[in-house]
């Protein structure tokens, strides 16, 4: 095999996965339509007073420049492992612009004392019910917790996880996007 | 071109090797297209692969999780769970339910688990490839079991949402409903919760305390102060400490009858407030009120019988006698401010029938009612030396009273649309006015004649508005001649308020979500046939025009409860909602407003008030 024959087959190989990588990241994309969940008006409790009030807030209003999106609820053993990770990324990248929504399947009367315990500091929003159907929308119709999605700045997805993200992902992530 | 170009990746390699081991350069263009399209399409296989591979190990909820259920011939439940390989399922989250009032299932029994450590909950106790639950189960025929249970899978650590399947099984015949300690979870866990519970026990008895003495300030209660008076006014010359006496045998009817209510709601969980709204039983405490009222403006003594009176004065004292009838007509008048403060005694009941426990259910309404007769008590203890220095114009206090206790027949006759309400006040209030100007013609103090005249002249006043509007088809007394302005303003302009009716908690759930997505506020009522203050609201809050215009962009949800079923049962536990009047609701986001949540009839200012707090 001649040295050109070579340098041509790595080209190819180098194109191949590429064009691959685009194919499918492309239709990737093109399953989630995030804007049912950024468009999703959901109850936010201020943890930081007493006797704050609570408010509606769109999702999108609470869009950084790299923003993970976390699903979970008070059952799900496995969220409750990863979110005190999510809080230590958080207080360390929010400065550079790195967000953290959770998402709760879940009542703030029933999540109310796990968070305390677990001293969250970043957002949470509460879709009880409808959460479910958010999560439908952005692929993941069985409503399999917990689950997670990396998004840019407008709201397109970057990443997606289902089951525990491990600190290992989120730096992964961090690196790649911001 | 001798070589075609191969589709399956596995030929492709193996030719191209060759291919390339022949060496032919004049042939090596061909060779890196084939490469290119093959190599594009394994990598574009194996990405797809990839990602689908995401997906793909995760099992479907009821392949990962199947159950069945059985019932053997001894009458017990075995649900076994087959939990697929990685997949786990929690204990505390086993549950089984039935629908069928006429099915017990007794405390369900575990196998030993596998203790997992959880970060947050210390440990939890779960299960791997599979679960077999007992229970007693008691009952007969063809039964549907909602069965609940909730897992997750280990080596991706991802939960599947809280699952509640529907299983129906047959239960063999000859099985007995199950006993009561049977039904009780076993000696360790009741004293876990037996603590929070007195907690709460004794929370529940002091809140109906004082709501009860909040009652006795209200025109429903008040009217029982003459009855007692009267009572006392028949003893000759009583001590202080005698008409107290008497006055407390009286409360002690009130807080029997209350008290045998609250055990029953309790215990059966029936609805108590239904009977407190069924047309013969307000038809019955009307004549009774009737009656009443006629004794109030001195046409007879309210009295025991004279055969039972005789009889007990020959067993013992006479004395005994005034308290047993003194106990007697408590028993009888609970049942008049019963129906006089449903509202309030529907949470009260709603309460003792959520908790389900009979003792809990008897102290609550026990308490409201010992809260309810405080001041009858009070009364009774300084009725005696007030009342024979009364003399004369007890009489009038008496009669006014009696016209009062005409007003609570009247308002409790309103929920039947037969009945021309407004002509009815109109008679009695023309009736009050009258009688009180003739009052004040023979009162010699000038202050107190003024006054008197002016009450009087206000009731007549009131009365005629009431019997022009009685005329021309209204019904609200405090706004008598709102039918007539509407005849002269548009007509037969009839605007009604359209309501999703609906029994069913899906069509709920669906209209919610419609509501949701059009942004549209939603205000959700539960409504009975038997619910008096539902049908109040209907007929006034709901006519006015101003709420019909606050609400033209609502949607508006009515659940008919009427009919106790599963449905109805479903729907009232999803809200949370122990039965009607209750009105919820829901800011264009679909957030429930649950500060806005209210039972009992609305009047059209409050409604308007609570439609403006809600959250667009």
């Amino acid at each position: 095999m001649s040295a050109s024959t070579k340098v041509l087959l790595a080209l190819v190989a180098v194109a191949a996965f590429g064009v691959g990588w685009v194919v499918n990241s492309a239709s990737i994309e093109s399953e989630f339509d995030t804007s049912t969940m950024l468009k999703a008006e959901l109850l936010e409790v201020d943890r930081s007073g007493p006797d704050s009030e609570p408010k509606i807030v769109p999702v999108q209003d609470k869009l950084e420049k790299l923003t993970l999106v976390n699903f979970w609820a008070s059952w799900c053993a496995p969220c409750r492992e990863e979110m005190p990770m999510f809080e230590t990324m958080y207080r360390q990248h929010t400065a550079s612009g790195f967000q953290v929504i959770g998402i709760a399947i879940d009542s703030p009367e029933k999540t109310r004392a796990m968070l305390d315990s677990m001293d969250i500091s970043y957002p949470i929003l509460y879709a009880e019910k409808t959460g479910m159907q958010i999560m439908e929308s952005v692929g993941n119709p069985n409503g399999l917790l917990p689950y997670s999605l990396v998004l840019d700045e407008r709201g397109a997805v970057l990443e997606q996880k289902v089951g525990t993200v491990h600190a290992e992902d989120v730096n992964a992530w961090l690196e790649t996007y911001l | 071109m001798s070589t075609p170009i191969p589709f399956s990746s596995m030929s492709v390699f193996n030719m191209t090797l060759y291919k390339i081991d022949s060496s032919r350069p004049s042939k090596s263009k061909l060779i890196a297209i084939s490469l290119l399209l093959n190599l594009l399409l394994v990598s574009m296989a194996t990405q797809a692969q990839f990602w689908a591979k995401k997906d793909r190990p995760l099992l479907p909820e009821d392949e990962a999780f199947a159950v069945t259920a059985t019932v053997s011939d001894a009458g017990v439940l075995s649900i076994d769970w087959s939990i697929a390989d990685d997949y786990y399922m929690y204990r505390d989250q086993f549950a089984v339910e039935t629908a069928s009032p006429d099915v017990s299932i007794g405390p369900l029994s575990f196998p030993q688990g596998v203790i997992e450590d959880d970060p947050e909950f210390g440990s939890v106790e779960v299960y791997f490839f599979n679960a077999a639950l007992t229970a007693q189960i008691g009952g007969r025929g063809a039964v549907e079991l909602l069965v609940k249970g909730q897992g997750c899978n280990k080596p991706v650590g991802v939960c599947y949402p809280p699952i509640a399947r529907t299983i129906a099984v047959e239960l063999p015949a000859g099985l007995t409903a199950l006993a009561a300690d049977e039904l009780e979870p076993s000696a360790e866990q009741t004293a876990e919760v037996a603590t929070e519970q007195s907690k709460t026990f004794l929370g529940f008895m002091i809140s109906a305390f004082f709501a009860g003495i909040l009652l006795s300030f209200t025109p429903c209660v008040l009217p029982m102060i003459p009855i007692l008076a009267g009572i006392i006014a028949g003893q000759e010359s009583p001590s202080r400490w005698r008409s107290g006496w008497l006055a407390i045998c009286y409360v002690a009817g009130t807080v029997v009858t209350y008290i045998a209510a609250g055990a029953v709601a309790g215990a059966t969980g029936a609805q108590l407030q239904a009977w407190f709204q069924n047309v013969w039983v307000i038809g019955a405490i009307c004549a009774l009120l009737i009656l009443l009222a006629l004794s109030l403006f001195g046409l007879f003594r309210l009295e025991l019988p004279s055969s039972i009176q005789t009889r007990l004065n020959a067993a013992g004292s006479g004395t005994k006698s005034a308290s047993i009838s003194s106990f007697t007509l408590g028993l009888i008048s609970a049942l008049v401010v019963g129906a006089c403060v449903s509202p309030v005694l529907i949470l009260a009941l709603g309460t003792a029938i959520t908790q389900g426990d009979p003792v809990l259910g008897a102290a609550i309404m026990g308490s409201m009612a010992t809260g309810m007769g405080l001041l009858l008590i009070l009364f009774g203890l300084g009725a005696g030396w007030l009342l024979p220095r009364a003399g004369a114009w007890m009489e009038h206090v008496q009669i006014v009273f009696g016209f009062m206790v005409l007003g609570v027949a009247i308002y409790l006759l309103a929920a039947f649309p037969a009945v021309p309400v407004l002509l009815l006040w109109a008679a009695l209030l023309l009736c009050s006015g009258f009688y009180l100007w003739s009052l004040a013609t023979t009162v010699i103090k000038p202050l107190a004649s003024s006054l008197l005249k002016t009450a009087a002249a206000g009731l007549l006043i009131w009365g005629g508005m009431a019997l022009v509007g009685g005329a021309s088809k209204g019904d609200d007394i405090l706004q008598p001649l709102s039918a007539v302005g509407f005849a002269a303003k548009g007509g037969t302009n009839e605007a009604k308020l359209v309501f999703n009716k609906t029994t069913k908690l899906a069509q709920v759930e669906s209209q919610l979500e419609q509501a949701k997505l059009a942004r549209q506020p939603v205000m959700l009522d539960f409504y009975a046939e038997w619910c008096l203050d539902c049908k109040r609201m209907h007929r006034t809050t709901f006519k006015s025009a101003s709420v019909q215009a606050a609400l033209s962009d609502w949607r508006l949800i009515e659940v008919d409860v009427t009919q106790t079923s599963a449905d109805s049962e479903a729907v009232k536990q999803f809200f949370d909602v122990f039965g009607p009047p209750a009105t919820l609701f829901f800011s264009a986001s679909g957030q429930e407003q649950k500060q806005l949540r209210q039972y009992g009839y609305i009047n059209e200012a409050n409604f308007l008030s609570l439609l403006g707090q809600v959250k667009r």
